[in-house]
This record gives C-alpha cells, sequence and structure tokens, in this order.
C-alpha cells in the first residue's frame, strides 16, 4: 500500500513542477495574442492586414475616389435623366445633404463613416506597440524597421485620408485606445503625421528599411516604398500650406525638397503615353503607390468603387451610355482641340463630343483594362488602383517652386509632363505659371481622385474661374468641403461633435 | 445497527435473569416496525415497567424480551399499571400502555432525526452535519416526490430555500433554470425572443465528480447544439441523496466551479447482505396545457374583411384588396373555407413510459450496484421527444479496515428530438400552429404547406456517454488518511437536422453538428484528524488536476436532390459550408489547504464540540487565465456554535439543538478567456495580394487587466431542533457580493474595436432563507406526517456599472440601473386609450399632436383609438427617451412546501412551489394582438372580442383599436415593451400529488416478492395565478412569455415496483 501511494505522489510532484507547460492550451484555429507575435510570418500577415483594411476602407466599403475625389464639384452629369441618377447632381452641387437623404447606397453613405480608416490606424499602432514586445531573434533589425515604416505609413496615409475628408478628426497612436477622443484641429493632426514620416526617413538615411523599390516586382508600389512616404509628405505638406497659410512657404519649400530628393534619387519613371495601360495596370516604374486588385484570387473591387466603370458603358456596349459624362465646356477648355495632346486620344473617346449627341458618346479610357469574369460580372478597370504615382510628385514638385517663385523649375518640371503627353511646352510665368500647373494636374490626374481636393486646397474651389460647381466662401468657412460625418462617431463619445455644415 | 444486535441480546439475557414472576400475568405479543419504510424491525429492545415510573436508573424492571428476525415479539406483563418500552439503537423510544392482552401490537418507531449527525459531503470531505459551519441542505431520495420525470432536479423544485428552479422550458430532457442566491451575473445574451440571460447554473457534483453541466462550450452552444441536460442522463431510481451548498464558504471549496454554487448527487450503491432486485415502471400520460384561444372560420374571413372595409381608406381600394385576396373573396372554395385547429396539428396528448431493473447487494466490505434504466418521452410538441438510456454500476471492496476502494461505471444514450426548433423555443411550431384557420388541415392538397414544415424537418440529437472513476481510500495511520480519486469521462454529441425543401426556398438542407468532450479528473487528499483534550484539530490538504477538451465541427448541405434523397454528401459544393472549432481545452490544478478546529467541554462526551471554527483556502491555476494572472485563491471562513451545548441551555429542555453559524468565502472565478485578454488573431478569408491576411478580431480590444469575477458572501445561519428532532427549522441571512462581472462595452467608433471587455460592474444579492420541518404526530400514532416549509427571499442590486455609467439598456426593454434591481423591466408607461382625437396633447410650440419620434408622415401623429404612451421626456415625440423603469423581471421570493401522510401502506405526498413578486411581459398576447396588423397574412388572429377594446361605438377602453392596419406599423400599438402587457407572474404550483400503496406481504410471498408497491402521481398539477398568459412558470429567464416557448405539460402517472 505505501508502494501505491508512492506511485500516485511522485507522478503529482512530477506535474506540479511542469505547472506551466500542463496549463498551456494550444489553440488550433484561432490563435491568441499570448502565441501570436513569435514569427516573421505572423507580422508579415498581420502587416498586410492594413493593407487589406484599407483596401476595405476604399474600394470595397464605399466609392470613395469617384465620389469625394472625381465627381464632387466637377462638371459632370448624368446621361440618364431618369431621376433615378440625380445623385451626379448633387454630388456635382456639392449638396450631400440631399444625396445621402435619398440614397441609402453604400457607396455614397459609407463615404461618412470613417471607422474602416480607423481599422487601418488601430491595426499600424498595434504593428508598431507588439513587433518591439517580440523575442529577440525573430527578426532582423533591417526588417523590423521595415515593418515600422511601412505602419508609420498606412497609420499617416490613413489620417491625411480622413482629414481630407472630414477636417478635424480623432488623433491616436497608442495600441488599443480605449477612451473616447474629441475631434483633433486637422492643422496638428497633419503636423503630427508630417513629424512622423520625417522621422521615418530621417531614421533610415540609406533607404536600406524603406527602400526606393523593391527586387521582388509583386511588391512594387503594392507595399509602401520611401517613394510611398515621400510622396504623402508632399500631401500633406501642400494640404498644409492650403489651410495653415502663415506656414505656407516652409511646407511649400519642404516638398520642393522632397521633389529633389525623390527625383534625383528615386529612379522613378514616367511611362510613355502609348503605355498608359501599364501604368494603370500597377506595378510600373511610374507607380509610387496603389490598392491591390487581383481578379483571379477574388480580390476584387466593389463596382461601384471603380471610376471608370462610371465613364465607360458596361460590357463596352457602344448602344448604352456610361453613368457620367463631362461637360464639352470642360473639356474642350482643358484639351482645347486646336492644341495637340496625345492624351485626347490614348485617355478618351469621342473627346470633343456634342454634350446632347447620341451617336457619339464621350467615354473616359484613361483606365481601361477591362475584365468579365466566368458569372459575366464585369469591370471596365482589373488593374490596381493607383493612389500615388510620380506624374503627381512631379506636379506637386513644380507647384510647390511655382509658389516659391522659382519659375524656372516649375515650368521644366510642368514640362516633363506635357512632353510626356506629346504637348506643347509652358513658356509661362508667374500667376499664369500656377495656372498653367493646376490645369496640367486637372488634365494629368484626372480620374485619379484629385479633381476636388485640389480645388479645395488651393481655395480655387470658390473661385467661379477654376471651379464650375464652386462653393461660396461663406460655406467653405463653415465647412461645406467636408463631409459629413456619420451620426455613428457620437455613440460612447460623449466629446464627440460632427461637422456643423452638415449636421 | 445489526451489528449491536447480539450484543443487545446479552444485556436482556442479563436483565431477564432477574425478573420476579407476578401472578395475574398476561402475555402480549406484535410487531415492531420501521414507520418510514413499514418494514419489520429485528432486535429491538422490550421491557415493563411501571407506568407511574419514571425511566431512571435502578428503577424496576418487571420483564424484558427483543424482537425475533421478523420484528415479533411476545412478552409477559401484569395485566395492569404497566407499560412496554421499547428502544433500539438509531431510533427513537417508544412506549406503549398495556391495556388488555393483544396478540397484534403494531409498534411503529422512528428514526432518531439528530440532525447534528448526518453526515454532509463538502469539499469532497465527509462531515457530520455538526462539524458544518456553511449553509447546506440535503434532502434523502426518499423525500423526493415519487413521480417520474426526466431531470431529477424538477422534484427539488420548492425543496430548498435559495435555489430558484424555474421549469421554464418544457423540452424533454432540457434543463430549466437553476439560480442558487439570485443573480451572479447580468449579461443578457442574444435578442428579441432568443434572448436569455447568462448561465450561471450551479456546479454538479456526482458521486464526488464534478461535471460539465453546461458542457455543449457555453450555453449559447445549446442553441445550436445538442441539448441534452447531463443531470437528465442520472435516472432517478438511481439518486440516493442531493445536497445543495449554497454560501461561499462550502463552495469556495470546489474552486472558481463552484462561483454559482453546488449541488451535490449521491447515487444509490449495495447495502443488503441478500442480494436485492428491484424491478420498477411508470406510464404515464402528458397532456398540453391549455392552448391559445383564436378566431376560426367565419368569423375570422368576417373581421378581415371588416378590418380591411373599415380601414384601408376608402371603398373602393378596400374591395380591391379584397377581391385580390382569394382567401377572403373565394368562400366557396373548398381550400379557403375550413376551420381547422392548427394547435390541434402540432400539441398533442402523448404516452410515455420508464422501466428500471436496480441489482444491487452486499455489505460494508463489498458492495455492487447495477442500474439499468430505460425513458422515454414522447414531446407534447409534435416531432419532438427524449429517449434515454442508461447503465450505471458501483463496486465497493474493503479488504481490511484500512483501506477501501470503489469504482463507478456509468454509460447512456440519450437521443432526442427538438423538431424545428432548439432547445430554448419552438419557433416552428409558434409560427405553424398561428396559421390561419381558412386553410385546409394536413392532407394530399397541403403536402408542400410550409405550416407543416415544422413536423417534416428531422432532428436527431444524440448523445452517448460513459465515464467511469475510481476512488481509493487509506488509512495510513490512526486519524491520518490519504483519499484518491480518478475519472474519465468521454462524451459524444451529434446533431443531425433535415430541413425540407419547402422551409428552404426549395433547397433541401442538411446540417450536421458534432461535438466531442473528454475530460481527465484527478484529486488526492489527505486529511488528518486529532483530539488534544476537548479540541479537536483537522487538516485536509487536496490536490486537484483536470484537463478537459471539447472539439466540434458542424457541416451544412444545401440543395440536396430532393426531400427524399439525402445526400450525395457534396453534391452542391458551392452552397455548402463546414467549419471545426477545437479550441476550448481546459486545464487547472488547484489545491486546498482546509483545517479545522472543534473546541467542547468536558462535560460533553467526544466529538461535541461547542465551538467549530473551519478556515481553509484554494489556490487554482487555470488555463483559462492565461500567464500574467494564472492562479487564483479562493479563501474561506467559518465559525459554529452550539450553543444547545452550553450549560445555561440545559432547562430549555425541549430545544434538542441550537446551533447559530457565521462564514465568509470568495469564489474567484476567470470568465474571461484567453482571447478577451490577448486579442484574438485569425486568417481571414480574403487575401492581399495573394497572401495570406491575418488580422486581429475587432470585437473586442485585448485587455490583459482583466480580473477574474469574485464572488464574496456572508451567511449568517442558525438551525433549530425541538422536542428531539420532532420540530427544526433553520434560518440563513446573506450577502453575497458579486464583483468584476465581465460585460462588453461598446467604444467609440474611431477605435477600431466595437468593444472591450470590462470588469466594472458589481452586484450585491442580500437574502433572507427560511426552512422548516415537522413531524407533529406522536410516534405510536399510525398516520405517520411529514411536512416542511421554506421560502427565500432575494434582492439584488447593481453598484456599479462601466465607465462610472448609471445605466445600460440591454436588448431595448431591459435595463441596469446603479441602484436599482439588476435586470428592470424598461418600457413605455401605458395609460389606456386615447377616446378622442382632442385627448392627444398638442405641443404648445409647435401646434402639433402628439407624435410617433422617428417619422413625420400624418400618421405618425397619435389619434383616437392610439395608446396613451406617457412622454417622460415632455418633447411632444414618442421615442426610447421615453420608456421608464417599471417591473423586476426577476423573483423576489420563492419557495415551497412538501407534505407527506402515511397511514399503514397507504401515503399520499403533495408538493407545491411558489413565486412571487415577479414581473412578466406577456409578448404571446400582444403578438396575437399584432395579428391584426395584416389582415392578408395567414396568421390566425386572437379572439380580440374578449377584450375590451377601442372603436369608435365604445371609446373607454384598455386596449388600443387593433384595427387600423395601416397605421399600424408605425404606431406598435401592440408593442411588447409597454406596461399594458406587464403583468404580475406570481404563481403558487401544485407541483405534484403522489399516491402509493404497498401491497400486504403476505399476499405476494407466495410469488416470491418481498415488496410490491402501485403509484399513481400527477405532476405539473395546477398553476394558481392570476397571470392571464398560459403559464406564468414558463416564462424566459427575462421573465418574457414568447409564443415560442415550449410549454410544461401535466402528466399522469401510473407505476409499480416489485423487489424480489
Amino acid at each position: 500500500m505505501r508502494n501505491f501511494f508512492i506511485i500516485i505522489i511522485f507522478p503529482l510532484l512530477t506535474i506540479l513542477s511542469g505547472c506551466d507547460s500542463f496549463l498551456a492550451v494550444d489553440n488550433i484555429d484561432e490563435m491568441s495574442g499570448n502565441v501570436f507575435w513569435k514569427t516573421k510570418d505572423d507580422v508579415e500577415g498581420f502587416a498586410l492586414s492594413m493593407y487589406s483594411e484599407f483596401r476595405d476602407a476604399t474600394m470595397t466599403d464605399c466609392a470613395l475616389f469617384p465620389v469625394s475625389g472625381d465627381f464632387r464639384c466637377a462638371p459632370v452629369k448624368d446621361y440618364y435623366d431618369s431621376g433615378s441618377y440625380n445623385w451626379v447632381a448633387y454630388l456635382a452641387n456639392n449638396d450631400l445633404s440631399t444625396l445621402l437623404d435619398q440614397y441609402s447606397d453604400s457607396k455614397f453613405q459609407g463615404v461618412t463613416k470613417w471607422n474602416t480608416f480607423y481599422e487601418v490606424i488601430s491595426s499600424a499602432n498595434i504593428l508598431l506597440y507588439e513587433i518591439d514586445r517580440m523575442d529577440a531573434g525573430a527578426l532582423t533589425d533591417n526588417e523590423i524597421a521595415g515593418y515600422k515604416a511601412e505602419a508609420h505609413f498606412m497609420r499617416n496615409l490613413s489620417y491625411f485620408f480622413l482629414v481630407r475628408l472630414y477636417g478635424d478628426v480623432p488623433y491616436w497612436t497608442n495600441a488599443y485606445n480605449e477612451d473616447a477622443l474629441p475631434r483633433t484641429d486637422m492643422v496638428t493632426v497633419l503636423q503630427n503625421c508630417l513629424a512622423d514620416m520625417q522621422s521615418v526617413l530621417d531614421d533610415d538615411p540609406n533607404a536600406e528599411a524603406l527602400p526606393w523599390t523593391y527586387a521582388n516586382t509583386a511588391k512594387v508600389a503594392v507595399r509602401a516604398m520611401r517613394g510611398s512616404a515621400i510622396a504623402l509628405m508632399m500631401h500633406i505638406n501642400l494640404w498644409l500650406a492650403g489651410f495653415d497659410v502663415n506656414n505656407r512657404d516652409t511646407y511649400y519649400q519642404n516638398v520642393v525638397n522632397l521633389g529633389a530628393d525623390i527625383t534625383a534619387n528615386g529612379g522613378y519613371q514616367l511611362l510613355d503615353l502609348s503605355k498608359t495601360n501599364m501604368i494603370f495596370s500597377g506595378g510600373s516604374k511610374e507607380s509610387l503607390f496603389e490598392i491591390v486588385q487581383d481578379i483571379n484570387k477574388d480580390e476584387d473591387f466593389e463596382y461601384n468603387s471603380v471610376y471608370s466603370n462610371y465613364t465607360v458603358p458596361e460590357n463596352l456596349n457602344e448602344k448604352v451610355q456610361p453613368t457620367i459624362y463631362y461637360t464639352s465646356d470642360f473639356l474642350r477648355a482643358i484639351f482645347p482641340s486646336s492644341k495637340i495632346d496625345g492624351r485626347t486620344d490614348a485617355w478618351f473617346k469621342n473627346i470633343y463630343a456634342s454634350d446632347e449627341s447620341s451617336d457619339e458618346i464621350k467615354w473616359v479610357t484613361k483606365f481601361l483594362n477591362e475584365h468579365t469574369d466566368a458569372d459575366g460580372n464585369f469591370t471596365s478597370n482589373m488593374g490596381n488602383q493607383i493612389v500615388f504615382r510620380y506624374a503627381d510628385v512631379i506636379l506637386m514638385y513644380a507647384e510647390a517652386a511655382a509658389e516659391l517663385d522659382d519659375d524656372v523649375t516649375g515650368r521644366d518640371l510642368v514640362n516633363q509632363i506635357r512632353n510626356r503627353a506629346g504637348a506643347e511646352e509652358f513658356t509661362a510665368s508667374g500667376q499664369d505659371l500656377k495656372d498653367d500647373i493646376y490645369w496640367e494636374r486637372v488634365r494629368e490626374l484626372i480620374g485619379e481622385g484629385y479633381y476636388y481636393y485640389d480645388l479645395v486646397r488651393t481655395r480655387k474651389i470658390y473661385n467661379g474661374n477654376y471651379a464650375y460647381n464652386a462653393i461660396s466662401r461663406s460655406a467653405f468657412d463653415q465647412g461645406a468641403w467636408t463631409w459629413p460625418i456619420n451620426k455613428d462617431a457620437l455613440d460612447n463619445n460623449p466629446k464627440m461633435s460632427l461637422n456643423q455644415y452638415w449636421n | 445497527m445489526k451489528k449491536h444486535y447480539t450484543y443487545y441480546l446479552l444485556i436482556i439475557l442479563f436483565v431477564v435473569s432477574g425478573f420476579n414472576v407476578l401472578a395475574q400475568n398476561v402475555m402480549v405479543g406484535g410487531t415492531v416496525l420501521d414507520k418510514d419504510t413499514n418494514t419489520p424491525l429485528p432486535g429491538v429492545t422490550i421491557v415493563a415497567i411501571r407506568d407511574t415510573q419514571k425511566v431512571v436508573k435502578g428503577s424496576v424492571i418487571l420483564s424484558g424480551t427483543a424482537t425475533d428476525a421478523n420484528g415479533k415479539f411476545w412478552i409477559k406483563v401484569p395485566s395492569t399499571g404497566y407499560k412496554l418500552r421499547f428502544t433500539f439503537i438509531g431510533y427513537q423510544p417508544v412506549w406503549e400502555k398495556i391495556t388488555k392482552a393483544k396478540a397484534d401490537y403494531h409498534i411503529y418507531m422512528i428514526v432518531e432525526d439528530n440532525v447534528m449527525d448526518d453526515i454532509i459531503t463538502i469539499g469532497y470531505q465527509q462531515k457530520k452535519k455538526q462539524d458544518v459551519t456553511s449553509s447546506a441542505i440535503k434532502i434523502e431520495a426518499k423525500d423526493l416526490p415519487d413521480v417520474p420525470v426526466q431531470n431529477v432536479m424538477e422534484l427539488l423544485q420548492g425543496r430548498v430555500a435559495g435555489l430558484n428552479i424555474q421549469q421554464n422550458n418544457g423540452t424533454p430532457g432540457m434543463a430549466g433554470s437553476y439560480v442558487i442566491r439570485g443573480l451572479s451575473d447580468i449579461n443578457v445574451k442574444g435578442s428579441g425572443d432568443q434572448a436569455y440571460l447568462t448561465d450561471t447554473s450551479p456546479l454538479f457534483v456526482v458521486d464526488g465528480i464534478p461535471i460539465d453541466n453546461t458542457s455543449n462550450f457555453d450555453y449559447e452552444g445549446l442553441v445550436a447544439g445538442s441539448n441534452v441536460s447531463p443531470l437528465a442522463m442520472i435516472p432517478q431510481e438511481d439518486i440516493a441523496s442531493i445536497t445543495v451548498l449554497k454560501d461561499a464558504q462550502a463552495t469556495a471549496q470546489y474552486g472558481s466551479q463552484g462561483a454559482y454554487g453546488v449541488i451535490l448527487i449521491t447515487t444509490k450503491r449495495g447495502n443488503s447482505m441478500v442480494p436485492i432486485i428491484s424491478y420498477s415502471s411508470s406510464m404515464s400520460i402528458s397532456t398540453p396545457p391549455r392552448l391559445k384561444d383564436v378566431v376560426v372560420g367565419a368569423t375570422e374571413r368576417r373581421l378581415r374583411v371588416n378590418e380591411i372595409l373599415n380601414y384601408e381608406g376608402n371603398d373602393y381600394d378596400a374591395q380591391n384588396v379584397i377581391n385580390s385576396f382569394a382567401l377572403l373573396s373565394d368562400s366557396l372554395n373548398a381550400y379557403y373555407n375550413n376551420n381547422t385547429d392548427w394547435q390541434d396539428v402540432f400539441y398533442r396528448t402523448t404516452y410515455n413510459q420508464t422501466h428500471n431493473i436496480n441489482f444491487s447487494g452486499g455489505d460494508n466490505d463489498f458492495n455492487y450496484k447495477v442500474n439499468v434504466g430505460y425513458s422515454d418521452s414522447k414531446g407534447i410538441v409534435d416531432n419532438t421527444g427524449f429517449t434515454r438510456y442508461s447503465l450505471r454500476t458501483n463496486l465497493g471492496y474493503q479488504p481490511n479496515e484500512k483501506f477501501r476502494i470503489s469504482a463507478y461505471v456509468n454509460t447512456s444514450i440519450g437521443k432526442n428530438s427538438t423538431g424545428s426548433g432548439n432547445a430554448l423555443i419552438q419557433t416552428g411550431v409558434a409560427s405553424g400552429a398561428n396559421t390561419s384557420s381558412l386553410l385546409p388541415p394536413p392532407s394530399l392538397y397541403t403536402a408542400s404547406n410550409a405550416t407543416l414544415g415544422a413536423l417534416s424537418v428531422d432532428n436527431k440529437n444524440k448523445d452517448l456517454s460513459y465515464d467511469a472513476s475510481i476512488s481509493l481510500n487509506y488509512q495510513i495511520a490512526k486519524g491520518l488518511s490519504f483519499n484518491s480519486a480518478i475519472s474519465y469521462s468521454h462524451s459524444t454529441k451529434t446533431e443531425d437536422t433535415f430541413e425540407p425543401g419547402m422551409l428552404n426556398n426549395e433547397k433541401p438542407k442538411i446540417t450536421s453538428n458534432n461535438t466531442f468532450h473528454h475530460k481527465i479528473y484527478n484529486r488526492n487528499n489527505i486529511s488528518y484528524n486529532t483530539h488534544l483534550g476537548y479540541v479537536r484539530f483537522g487538516l485536509s490538504l487536496m490536490f486537484e488536476l483536470s484537463s478537459a477538451e471539447n472539439s466540434g465541427n458542424n457541416l451544412e448541405l444545401v440543395g440536396l436532390p430532393s426531400d427524399v434523397i439525402r445526400g450525395p454528401v457534396g453534391y452542391t459544393f458551392g452552397s455548402s459550408s463546414g467549419d471545426a472549432k477545437s479550441t476550448d481545452d481546459n486545464k487547472s490544478i488547484s489545491f486546498m489547504v482546509n483545517p479545522s478546529f472543534g473546541i467542547g467541554s468536558p462535560k460533553l462526551s467526544l466529538g461535541e464540540d461547542k465551538y467549530v471554527f473551519t478556515p481553509m483556502i484554494r489556490p487554482e491555476a487555470s488555463s483559462v487565465s492565461g500567464s500574467s494572472k494564472k492562479w487564483t485563491i479562493n479563501p474561506g471562513l467559518g465559525f459554529a456554535w452550539h450553543f444547545s451545548r452550553e450549560s445555561f441551555m440545559k432547562r430549555y429542555n425541549f430545544i434538542s439543538s441550537g446551533t447559530m453559524r457565521i462564514t465568509w468565502g470568495r469564489t474567484i472565478r476567470q470568465n474571461a478567456d484567453i482571447y478577451d485578454i490577448y486579442g484574438k488573431y485569425y486568417i481571414a478569408d480574403e487575401t492581399y495580394n495573394g497572401q495570406s491576411v491575418i488580422p486581429i478580431n475587432l470585437e473586442s480590444t485585448p485587455n490583459p487587466d482583466l480580473k477574474p469575477t469574485t464572488n464574496t458572501t456572508w451567511n449568517f445561519g442558525m438551525d433549530m431542533g425541538f422536542l428531539r428532532g420532532k420540530y427544526s427549522f433553520s434560518m440563513d441571512a446573506y450577502y453575497k457580493q458579486t464583483d468584476n462581472i465581465l460585460k462588453t462595452v461598446d467604444m467609440a467608433n474611431h477605435n477600431a474595436f466595437t468593444g472591450v471587455k470590462s470588469i466594472s460592474t458589481s452586484l450585491v444579492n442580500k437574502g433572507l432563507e427560511f426552512q422548516c420541518s415537522a413531524r407533529p404526530l406522536p410516534v405510536r400514532s399510525k398516520l405517520d406526517w411529514n411536512i416542511s416549509f421554506n421560502f427565500a427571499i432575494d434582492k439584488n442590486i447593481v453598484t456599479a456599472l462601466p465607465n462610472g455609467v448609471k445605466q445600460y439598456t440591454q436588448d431595448g426593454s431591459i435595463v441596469n440601473r446603479v441602484g436599482t434591481n439588476a435586470l428592470s423591466n424598461f418600457l413605455f408607461v401605458n395609460k389606456g386609450v386615447y377616446a378622442n382625437d382632442e385627448d392627444v396633447p398638442v405641443d404648445p410650440a409647435t401646434g402639433l399632436r402628439y407624435r410617433i419620434g422617428g417619422s413625420n408622415s400624418k400618421d405618425a401623429y397619435f389619434k383616437a383609438g392610439d395608446p396613451i404612451w406617457v412622454d417622460v421626456n415632455g418633447d411632444y415625440i414618442l421615442d426610447d427617451n421615453d420608456r421608464e423603469i417599471v417591473g423586476n423581471s426577476q423573483p423576489r421570493i420563492t419557495g415551497g412546501a412538501y407534505n407527506t401522510l402515511r397511514y399503514g401502506s397507504v401515503s399520499v405526498s403533495v408538493s407545491l412551489s411558489f413565486t412571487l413578486r415577479r414581473d412578466i411581459i406577456n409578448k404571446t398576447l400582444a403578438d396575437q394582438f399584432a395579428t391584426y396588423y395584416d389582415p392578408k397574412s395567414l396568421t390566425s388572429l386572437a379572439p380580440i372580442g374578449a377584450y375590451d377594446f377601442w372603436t369608435p361605438e365604445h371609446r373607454n377602453a384598455k386596449y388600443p383599436n387593433p384595427f387600423d392596419y395601416k397605421r399600424s406599423n408605425l404606431v406598435d400599438p401592440f408593442r411588447a415593451d409597454q406596461t399594458l402587457f406587464q403583468e404580475d407572474g406570481s404563481y403558487v404550483k401544485l407541483n405534484n400529488v403522489s399516491l402509493s400503496y404497498n401491497v400486504n406481504k403476505k399476499y405476494i410471498e407466495k410469488f416470491g416478492l418481498s415488496q410490491l408497491t402501485f403509484r399513481f402521481g400527477i405532476n405539473n398539477l395546477h398553476v394558481f395565478t392570476n397571470y392571464s398568459g398560459i403559464n406564468p412558470e414558463n416564462v424566459n429567464s427575462l421573465g418574457r412569455d414568447v409564443s415560442g416557448g415550449y410549454p410544461n405539460s401535466r402528466d399522469y402517472s401510473f407505476g409499480m415496483s416489485i423487489k424480489f
């Protein structure tokens, strides 16, 4: 019997000593935070969730680029006069209240919801927090720096998008924030973002953590690159130059410095106009940052989120009109028929057709890269969504140089774009050059989600010479340039206020 | 007691040798019987003494004898002035006056009910009741009513003060709700009709092995998976006793699992030198309760037609609507001209049976038991039922005084069908039974009628389980013993459901859920007991290990070839799905140190302490808690004062026992899981750039500071017994504080995560429990009467909510507000009906009438016939801000009474239970009224003729105008969340009445039987209540009487048991 007693007690003591390992439970199908963050694969998978969430925020849950960037206050009309496309007019006339009242489509309502962008921000913050707590040796220092730079980029990109949409937004950078926050002044938000990005560049002087480009072509422009970071910083600076007017020269100077860096060291280039399709499919030498669409892997954008689905007819049926057309006034103004411009043919069909014509229908074919899947689902653009590209950077550089009265640099830069388009070079200077650069942005970046924001940041939105559907200055000052914020934001947040102009 | 048999004979011989023979002697004789079992008692000592003499030392004993093996005695006594005294160890002495020479005296003896010596098991140690300081109530099987039930817990309803059992679900094999000492959690899961309170069932320990009652991952799993309660797998015939532990000093000894109370179940063991084979069986008839009243036939059609004519707007439109709806216009069509009682199609009377064979025998050295049970009960809802097969065995062997081993092997198969519903609710039947009476009854023409789909759903739940355990006891030295138990249990539950095409868009569907559960459990303790003078000291050390694993998967196939061909699997791959879950492993390690001290006095005999002090501590580590805060510590303290043993109590000799108890205990339970603490990462369905994406789940922010829920209880108790235990009562007052209740708090939407788990919710329960029992008739009375009564009052108060807020609303109409009861009804206050349009208040600012919020249409303004809802915030708009706290969904007073009368071989027992002060929302009635919202729907109509409702002719009414259907969906006059449908849910229920008759032995002996008992019983006999619905007990845990609930049946049973 004594033996038996020992037999019982002995294993107990053994088990006791291995208490911790006994209590450790492995889960197969889901991972808890204490078993995650162990390997590079974990970090890679999590890092991709930031990009995936950004895709959801922009290309899945709402029609962000076309609705907020291209068609708002733009000289667009709908081909159908049936009433179900009234939204085009509401959007063009900045009548967002009526738009949101009458259309419950998520393509509009989604734009009022900011939580999808905050998911990106949250993931970026978690990555920055958790990667520092990982066991030493799981990643090399350079890998850690690289992932952190990507997280900083994705976080600041999201804040930039948020600010452009709503103005002041809650700003937080800690992981797992639980506090309800008020909105922070947008200038402060963007200045923080800028400082954040600057430290990424400063910590990485040799572009090792965040390289200019990737050897792995699948990652080029799909994952943040140094060029993506610089493009974002140039955009933020220009936005600040518009809203923090007292310091505008500092911001322009920043843009010039960044522009000089990227043009000298980046190795990016403008592709020939004949390679338009290559530019907008993604991954080219001109591309700086883009959102992935991969039709073959079920990673497709929402039909409504794709700009060109509005400007070419479904299934490219020539008998059918696309949803939206740019007015003849506008197209003839930016592409006068008297002047040669390769883009009129490469990017448009029937650009000079009249608005009333039913024989010749205007298409914007710039992004045309159509695909119809086995189930008959059509999209006019199966390529990636370009967020930043080199032409945009050159134009921002030109704009800032011209604003700092460096007309020579400004002109040289804008003429790079002109040359690529096969158009006549600009020779103007002073205010004319600034206008030329502005209109060149309108021409070059049409359909890429910049039209409205360029009007806003340069305040041309209340100048009838530039804006076809202007917002009055007083309305602008009351916040008419922002989007309404969904009432959900008030839930569980006593410190929150919505945009007064709209709500 | 048999051991003492020879010993007593010796005494008698000694006594007999000295008695004097007197003249005028007569011989009297008779039988001595045990009053409880009506069986003869051999070896009872009988002496004759002078009637006037008190029984004191040295009194003259005239003659003496003892009963023989058949309990018969024969004694010579003087004819007058003498009486016989019967004594037997363990029984109360009995005096019988000799009046004449009779040979057929029937003397009944009664077991001496010394409560203090009852054995109670607490913390896996057997203790005498007098050494227990906490609140524990033990009920022997013989004191349970003799009516067949599927789940033995049903019989405990109203028997234990503070154990609130509500049979709120009549699904065969399903558990009702068991709550010990009020609420412990205030979280509501699910929503609408399927909302229920987070389960806080007590821990069940069967024969020393804890079992997982809600084993299917959690209570929520019951909605989806197989749903047989593990308790329903134990046949009631096999149960020996049930003990309920209520206060935290006792439950802390079971660690975190015991946080919501502990119920110990002991099964029978062999205990007879002669092997006993007994067979018992019963047949029962289950009848459905009163069903809903509906309007039938032509009346229904007329009601619908009138409704449309009066409220469609204009006659032209109204006629159009009627004409386009064949059910109303084509009254001569045989298909639409019926008078069908749809409830009759779904509800039925069923015949059920149970059979149980028990084979047992043995003595202390070696005993065995085999119990084979079969029970079949068909549900009163068609297409539901529960069948159980069980085989339970145990063996005990004690080769010497020091060593004992016992082994248990139990297996069971449970099969049940929930039809088209699930364990909580019968949605399919609820809607099916609610079909318009104008449609034809089930026939060839209605083969594809969706209402009948509920009957063709084929739902099979199989629950196979086996468990085996072995326990060893070794006495190392005097007072020092070692005990070890090892058990293994395994159960497989499968649920296969087939839904015919008509219920699923012409796509037949099969779902299959499989879950596996297995658990290894080991417990070892060493205990030491010693005396030092009159100070007693005990120490028990325990070590416990448990490792449980749950895994499960489910498969769903949609679009099978036909309703008949249920395969092949994978036929339509695209619309089918399945997933596996294997995450629920659970391991724990715990220790317990449990010393005990007793202080007696030199005047008392050994073991009779005046003061008992029992501190204990149980550290526990569990895999749930993750790595940062693994160990939790469950402490407890108890003190008891047996004041009846004090010398100053000597003169109150009618007080046979008296104890005051005070305990404090804390149980700690980690309700958060590892994902709540560290976050949950999963592989997303979607890839990015062809690579897999692993995001974090955004439902809840990881919160590493989550502390476990602590439950601290103070308990003050008093037990007293009078007149040798003839009357006894016990009272307990408690203060239970539950802190760190886990609650999900919603967050601002800029935080990406939708919520965070918070532990800042606290709840306090205060209560009083009273329990008394009496056996008032004198022992020699042929009639035996046992009566017991108990009640418990519980009051709960929310003391803190997350983020310091004052109130939280859950599922719309339930509110948690700090300082009030935890689950208040949050309703619109109804003050009647607007008799005229002018009665509607007008906003002086706008000149507009009071209206429904959220709509600007003219229909939104209240008018005559609409309900008057109080505009609490005075903004002339009715919205959620106008709700008020009115009523408490939880019962405040519960209790019951039990009464047995036995006269010879006939016994009758009655038990009743009551629940007082509870507010119920009669959603069934609200739903019935709401059938008038759409006169074109094919649902049955409530016979509103019986209700006082508004019409233009009858303007002062209780219920709003039901016919204004064009506005009904906007105004929603019959919304359930208003005081119009809140009723007092107090009830007194006659749980059961049973009658049994023991056939006289002499008639059955020739058939080789030793006992034959016939029984008749009625279960769920009657509910006395003012509640207007069907059954105030048959409501969900949130006090909502939802129409889909499974009604409780009334069962008439006839049974017999035979012993060979």
